[in-house]
């Protein structure tokens, strides 16, 4: 039975309690050891998901520019929202991961093994939620669900220390079906909530959310696409592409063969050598690669007079030794 | 209102989240819109310090609109009691109740006695740091009668009337005036809160500091309780005021009091300043009233002397009353600063205390340890109180001369013990892991200064040892410590000499043959092997099974009102305790807070006092007429109703009262280093209120050490609206400077909307906020928020004004400049001048000579002691 | 010319509507994988790798005897520089010592680890098979001009020489095939990723794949010349015809490419990064060598004109990789802040 989070926004007041949980449990360390500079944005000073927090509690104010009076009567919202790991059904970075690192576990989270993990960071963007990212040590991290925790029948930390039950854990089954009561109630109540994290977000979140505006409000994508998306098509274009690419030099070859036996390129056209012995008829001279060797052999004599510049070429017969394992005429 | 209920006590308001999931309508009255006000249904912003003008202006739509609970108010309210004649209300007096004293900025409470209750005897406070904490005395007597009442309420004189005339200003219009949000919000908040109230309906009011903190803290919180009262919303599920609590267990040691004017169980300390308390006799007439259920106070009284004194507490020497050491003045917070400053203080123990940082005017108080001989510092980490020599104001760290003694401190889960919250409920919790190093609890500390100290005084025959001879200090040991088990049981109680648990406070006895710690704990721990505070069985409602409330496992108090005047209960909706005709007593889903088989309709006896002068119908057995105190005619130093004075530092001048705008008993230290800041002043003119974060708690002594929390709020910021932003040139997150005459400060804007100026009184007033969590060490640092604060307090608990004073807001880093020009404000310096001395070794003699007289036996029995401070030390007046 | 010219429209015309019916390009938020040098050098030389191969082998498949010293230098070249891109590419892991695990299931030893679906693990395998290849032309190339002399690898060749032509064309084709995989994947691996700017990006392989022949082109011309070949020698002339052909074909690749990035192309195009792809990719790196070839400017000696083309082509194509990989990770910098 897949287990995830059911994160109802409406309920979060911000108190960060799984952000500290987190650290706490995971032994994370603090963001620059918790030396950071005020960020300016709301009560928001750890900015995003990273590697040493694996929740992240957003702080969105809106509140109209005209407060006069009744300002903060009618209109005023001050969105809270406890982000994390969303384990997804088809998760971006288990699909793109090469050493086989990010699994899926017993409880269908997507579980990154450290002891796999060799820090190639495809993960990072493969991630439509900008969830993962790579630590200090070089590896991949992200929220484990608290997998040490599940695989001894307890809950995540982050859930737990929720004081208002914002952030629940369970059956993402059992989950869904409270938080589609709770989306009747508040739509009953004319709050405009909605789930985030159904089947077309990416075939379903384990890990969803109740939110009450814009998924792009919270800083998650109406659409999140997964990066295997345009393998194949990128793929194929590349072929296309090669073959175009080999048909177009071949035709410039070709073309320089035209005009080289049209004599204007002032270069003789290769002398066809004596057929080896043993060597089958090429049927276009030059188009046989056996010949094509002796025509290099043949020439070296050549190309030796007209450009000593150039590297030194073994003489004719320097391949005496059977370097050319008689391949050539030379010992004949 | 007066809580940032989310940030500040988020694990309390999972409750308020839950009801609000379940339909109940959450409504935040503050001046900032904070995550509190993001979860509410209303949010209504009114400028800092106006809050009784808004619940008055409550009160006044009640009356006015007749939506008051006619039923409860009159049986339950002493609406109809009449007053004497001698009362005068500040709408006659403008601003004055009757009875003022300019001299000393007192009021004479007995001017506002209930009709023919005069007290017999005199009451002469020496001193407004004195809270004459038990309501009923002094300034009622009803040794003869009870309260005469007009069920009519016609009478001019009777309370309803009174309240009635004295509320009348308080119109919509005055509201949206004074406190800066629309009449349209105000009405709003009022209908809602009567169309929540009634039968079928209670609501609720969560309050904090942002109440208390205030010079006139007290009437706040009054102010609350008429709005309750009138719309019965007291003692029934649902209903009453909450306070939350800043700390884990601060509900705790007010209990088991560490207040100076207060001994365990809420028996007034006693003080040497009131002839009465110089004899035990004199003590309970004074301070126990006769009817209602303080007249077990002899019994409980008597029961903690015995388990104090033990032996050496007999009925011969008033059960050692006079080891008690007696008050000789306010010695809260705030006058012990002063104190220290005027070296009558010497040696201060801060434990679990940051002063440095949280006290008022933390520059003057960082001052006033710079003058100590020595300061003991217990805490978690070495704070700033343990480094106040290193604060950036010291020039010259080597020219103070205190000691300064750092002792590290286990902290919750490293120890047993229990935490009183809120609702008086005591948790027990016990030791998760063993403290690093030297760490060490403060049972403990205690416990082992105790044991040395008695080896230090064992032989002495100066009087003035004698209580600590006389100390019976008996606790089970382990590990050097007494163990938190046997502190609770001690403080539960036990018979003598046998020393048998008892079960409830009914079966304390003043004949010394029982012994209590502290009589409202009295029932957490029943019998051996039963500790009740430990107990974990709950349920989804009452969870009588779940710890021990006091008093007796009560969850709410004064349930009785929970069902109408005949015992039934009022509804079937907010059905709780109820009259049980066939079985002739009490019953419900709570413990009854009312004389188990005391019929409804039986009628008291007054003469018979105690309980027995209760009428059936009189659930508030802690009053002396068993009533809900509309008017309180005693108890408070400031008024029997509360009335809207603007705070003592405020923007404009107050829309109701010319002669006296702001509170006229206010408690003020006029010394050097706390000039204020006069109504008005243009030098200062935004409005500026300090709080805290969920991310941090209080001074940061516990959090600003851990980066895991220094990371979600890493630095000190000033809260403002882009308005004032713009008007100032100020950038998000660019620097600020903030400044009154007590100090200048430095930190980073954070620009938000949720802050907005207010219209008030035709004016636009600016309002900022600022957490005070910062200080010069730790993890992360920054200014000391609290150096801006003034010391200024509310008369009956001398608590600070922090919620609301005066400032100047400027952009840059200019703190350095500002402080140079603060000339006319200097500032205190850590150095100790000759007259300072001079005066200090006078003050001490007398001081100690006072002790003496206090606790010497012999002279007890001679008399009276002679001497008699003419003014209480450490303590000015303005 | 103009037959040269029509190639790319006509792929252009067939490739069009497949590319556009996306709809509306992705704009989530991937967040940037910390890629930097190592992967842009990877990126570029990996190209050459595949295109020295690619095109030394097509000149041997063509037979013109005067294009021996280029095919032998194709050969010669593109081993040393995988090799470099095997290197860099352990030495940008954060654990290098666990570079084996791309392609050994670390937990089920010798189990092989390859993800067809992912083009990292693809191109891990596409590059190690590409090796084998490269190395025997490597090998081939230093036997056939006397460098070598090891018994086993000269019997080796020896024997190899003495298969049917049909069997060397096919090793060749199955050998460029993987080169053109590895000049490709880069690509393709870019788009595999949620950065809008890449993830929509599904003709970069092609691009890159383009850019990786036409800079190896440049290198060969570059190379030849600097050994003293003279500009207008026939294979020098064919090479940099064949490269202007890729060099108009990448034009339009970039110019349907950002036709399909749409808004999402702005960190390629706006800021520091848009100076470079202008001025650098498609300037320098394409503009311009096209126009040294056509006509002589400054009055420059015709090779030096041709070296001073073939160095652009090979900037533009570093510069390209360059904008392309680092740009979404540092959006909208100044130039000067680069």
């Amino acid at each position: 039975m897949a287990k995830g989070f059911y994160t109802d926004t409406t309920v979060c007041i911000g108190c960060k309690a799984c952000q500290a949980a987190c650290h706490q449990w995971n032994e994370l360390p603090a963001l620059n050891d918790g030396v950071v500079e005020l960020t300016g944005d709301s009560y928001d000073n750890t900015g995003r998901l990273s590697a040493v927090d694996w929740r992240h509690v957003r702080f969105i104010e809106q509140i109209p520019e005209d407060r006069s009076q009744d300002g903060f009567l009618k209109g005023s919202r001050w969105l809270m929202m406890s982000d994390v790991c969303k384990h997804c059904v088809r998760a971006g970075c288990l699909e793109v991961c090469p050493t086989g690192a990010i699994i899926r576990t017993e409880f269908d989270s997507v579980y990154i093994q450290q002891d796999v993990c060799n820090g190639c960071r495809a993960c990072i963007p493969a991630c439509p939620f900008g969830v993962v990212d790579i630590g200090k040590d070089g590896k991949a991290h992200k929220c484990t669900l608290c997998y040490d925790r599940m695989q001894h029948g307890m809950e995540p930390a982050c859930a737990q220390a929720c004081p208002t039950d914002s952030i629940r854990f369970g059956d993402v089954p059992e989950l869904m079906a409270l938080a589609d009561q709770r989306v009747a109630d508040l739509r009953a109540a004319g709050v405009p909530a909605y789930v985030y994290g159904k089947e077309e977000i990416v075939g379903g979140l384990n890990c969803f959310f109740l939110l009450v505006d814009q998924p792009e409000v919270y800083g998650l994508p109406s659409q999140p696409r997964l990066p295997s998306e345009h393998v194949v098509e990128g793929l194929g274009l590349s072929a296309l592409t090669a073959a175009a690419v080999t048909v177009g030099s071949v035709v410039a070859f070709r073309k320089e063969r035209m005009d080289g036996m049209g004599g204007d390129g002032g270069e003789p056209a290769p002398v066809p050598p004596a057929r080896p012995i043993g060597t089958p008829a090429p049927a276009v001279p030059g188009r046989d690669t056996v010949a094509f060797m002796h025509a290099i052999h043949g020439a070296n004599e050549s190309s030796r007079t007209r450009r000593p510049a150039s590297e030194p070429m073994p003489a004719a017969g320097a391949c005496g030794q059977g370097g050319c394992g008689g391949a050539c005429g030379c010992h004949a | 209102m007066g809580s940032n209920f989310a940030e500040c006590h988020p694990v309390g308001f999972r409750w308020a989240m839950k009801a609000r999931e379940r339909g109940a309508k959450l409504i935040h009255v503050d001046p900032r819109f904070t995550r509190t006000s993001a979860m509410c249904d209303l949010h209504v912003g009114i400028r800092s310090g106006t809050d009784i003008a808004f619940l008055g202006g409550i009160i006044n739509f009640i009356l006015a609109e007749d939506r008051w609970f006619k039923e409860y108010v009159l049986h339950y309210t002493n609406a109809s009691t009449i007053v004497e004649d001698t009362f005068e209300d500040t709408e006659d007096l403008d601003g004055l109740f009757s009875g003022f004293d300019p001299a000393k900025a007192e009021y004479d409470t007995r001017t506002w006695a209930y009709e023919g209750t005069m007290p017999g005897t005199p009451h002469q406070p020496k001193s407004t740091g004195l809270s004459h904490s038990k309501e009923g005395q002094p300034g009622v007597d009803f040794r003869r009668h009870p309260p005469r009442t007009d069920p009519t309420l016609q009478h001019p004189r009777c309370v309803f009337q009174i309240m009635k005339r004295h509320y009348a200003r308080y119109t919509p219009e005055l509201v949206a005036r004074v406190c800066g949000c629309s009449e349209a919000q105000f009405l709003e908040v009022a209908r809602v809160l009567c169309d929540n109230s009634g039968r079928e309906r209670t609501s609720a009011f969560a309050y904090a500091v942002g109440w208390t903190q205030h010079t006139v803290g007290v009437q706040y919180i009054r102010a609350a309780t008429l709005i309750q009262a009138l719309l019965g919303n007291i003692g029934r599920p649902g209903g009453g005021i909450l306070a939350l609590r800043g700390h884990a267990t601060i509900q705790g040691s007010t209990d088991i009091a560490t207040l100076y004017n207060l001994l365990p169980g809420y028996l007034p300390a006693p003080t040497a300043q009131l002839t009465q308390h110089d004899t035990l006799e004199g003590w309970l007439a004074h301070e126990m009233p006769t009817t209602g259920w303080w007249a077990n106070g002899r019994k409980y009284m008597v029961s903690l002397l015995k388990a104090w004194y033990g032996e050496a507490a007999r009925a011969d020497n008033e059960w050692g009353y006079q080891y008690l050491p007696k008050n000789v003045g306010d010695h809260s917070h705030m006058p012990m600063f002063v104190a220290m400053h005027e070296r009558v203080l010497r040696g201060f123990m801060a434990i679990g205390q940051n002063p440095a940082v949280g006290g008022q005017n933390a520059v003057y108080q960082r001052a006033g340890m710079a003058k100590l001989d020595w300061l003991v510092v217990k805490d978690l980490f070495v704070t700033e109180t343990a480094e106040f020599w290193k604060a950036p104001d010291v020039a010259d760290p080597s020219a103070i001369g205190t000691e300064v003694f750092f002792f590290p401190s286990s902290t919750t889960p490293e120890l047993d013990g229990t935490y009183t919250n809120t609702q008086r409920l005591i948790q027990w919790h016990d030791r998760g892991v063993v403290s690093p190093g030297d760490c060490k609890s403060d049972l403990w500390f205690t416990h082992q200064l105790v044991k040395r100290l008695k080896q230090r005084y064992a032989g002495s025959t100066n009087p003035n040892d004698a209580p600590f001879l006389a100390l019976d200090w008996r606790f089970e040991e382990r590990d050097g410590e007494a163990t938190a088990d046997s502190v609770l049981k001690e403080i539960n109680g036990y018979t003598l000499p046998d020393r048998k648990l008892v079960a409830s406070f009914a079966d304390l006895k003043d004949d010394g043959t029982t012994a209590s710690g502290g009589w409202v704990y009295t029932g957490v721990y029943p019998e051996e092997g039963k500790n009740l505070a430990a107990a974990r069985s709950g349920d989804d409602s009452v969870a009588l099974g779940w710890a021990f409330a006091w008093p007796a496992n009560r969850r709410i108090l004064y349930n009785r009102a929970s069902a109408d005047p005949a015992g039934r209960p009022w509804s079937d909706r907010k059905r709780y305790v109820w009259w049980d005709e066939a079985k002739r007593e009490w019953v419900g889903y709570d413990v009854p807070d009312f004389p188990a088989t005391k019929a409804p309709g039986s009628k008291g006896v007054w003469a018979k006092g105690g309980m027995d002068a209760l009428d059936g119908d009189q659930p508030f057995i802690m009053k002396p007429d068993g009533k809900i105190w509309l008017y309180a005619p005693s108890g408070l130093v400031d008024g029997p109703l509360p009335t809207h004075y603007e705070p003592w530092e405020g923007p404009v001048a107050n829309a109701l009262y010319q002669a006296h705008p702001r509170n006229p008993v206010a408690k003020t230290f006029n010394v050097v280093g706390n000039r204020y800041i006069d109504p008005g002043d243009q030098d200062f003119p935004i409005v500026i209120s300090t709080y805290r974060l969920t991310e941090h708690h209080l001074s940061g002594a516990m959090t600003r050490w851990l980066p895991w929390l220094t990371a979600l709020q890493p630095e000190l910021f000033i809260e403002l609206s882009p308005e004032l932003a713009r008007e100032r040139g100020i950038e998000n997150t660019g620097w600020v400077t903030i400044s009154t005459p007590r100090g200048a400060i430095e930190c980073k804007a954070l620009v938000t909307r949720r802050l907005r100026p207010f219209e008030v009184m035709g004016r636009t007033v600016h309002q900022v906020g600022m957490p005070f969590h910062w200080g010069y060490r730790g993890v992360v640092t920054g200014d000391v928020t609290n150096e801006l604060a003034a010391m200024v307090a509310d008369p009956n608990v001398t608590i600070h004004e922090a919620k609301v004073f005066m400032c100047q807001v400027e952009a840059g880093r200019r703190a350095k400049e500002v402080l140079a020009g603060l000339q006319d404000a200097p500032r205190p310096t850590p150095h100790v001048g000759r007259r300072e001395r001079q005066a200090a070794e006078a003050n001490i003699d007398r001081a100690i000579e006072l002790a003496a007289a206090a606790t010497d036996p012999a002279e007890i029995l001679a008399g009276p002691p002679p001497f008699r401070l003419d003014q209480p030390l450490g303590v000015y007046h303005g | 010319m103009r037959r040269r010219v029509r190639v790319p429209r006509l792929s252009a015309l067939v490739l069009a509507p497949a590319l556009l019916q996306v709809g509306s390009p992705y704009v989530g938020h991937g967040f940037p994988p910390h890629w930097g040098w190592y992967i842009v050098l990877y990126f570029f030389l990996g190209g050459l790798s595949a295109g020295t191969y690619f095109i030394a082998t097509l000149l041997l498949l063509s037979g013109d005897p005067r294009d021996r010293e280029a095919v032998h230098l194709g050969y010669r070249v593109s081993f040393p520089l995988l090799l470099v891109c095997a290197l860099i590419l352990i030495l940008d892991l954060g654990v290098p010592i666990r570079f084996w695990h791309m392609l050994v299931a670390s937990q089920r030893i010798p189990a092989l680890l390859f993800k067809p679906w992912s083009p990292i693990s693809l191109g891990i395998w596409i590059l190690s098979v590409f090796a084998l290849f490269s190395a025997a032309a490597f090998v081939w190339s230093l036997e056939r001009t006397g460098r070598l002399r090891w018994g086993p690898a000269v019997r080796m060749i020896a024997w190899a020489q003495g298969r049917p032509r049909a069997l060397m064309v096919a090793w060749n084709a199955v050998g460029t095939f993987f080169g053109f995989g590895l000049a490709g994947y880069t690509g393709v691996l870019i788009s595999a990723t949620t950065i809008p700017v890449w993830h929509n990006a599904r003709l970069m392989g092609a691009l890159f794949l383009v850019s990786a022949t036409s800079t190896s082109y440049a290198l060969l011309v570059l190379l030849l010349l600097r050994r003293g070949a003279g500009r207008d020698e026939p294979t020098i002339a064919k090479l940099a015809r064949a490269d202007r052909f890729s060099m108009v074909l990448e034009l339009a690749l970039i110019a349907l490419l950002l036709l399909i990035l749409g808004r999402t192309a702005r960190p390629l195009v706006s800021g520091g990064f848009g100076v470079l792809f202008w001025l650098g990719v498609v300037g320098v790196g394409l503009l311009i060598p096209l126009l040294l070839r056509r006509r002589a400017v400054l009055g420059w000696a015709g090779h030096r004109q041709e070296m001073i083309a073939a160095v652009c082509v090979l900037v533009g194509g570093l510069l390209l990789r360059f904008v392309v990989v680092v740009s979404p990770q540092f959006p909208a910098v100044s130039l000067w802040a680069l």
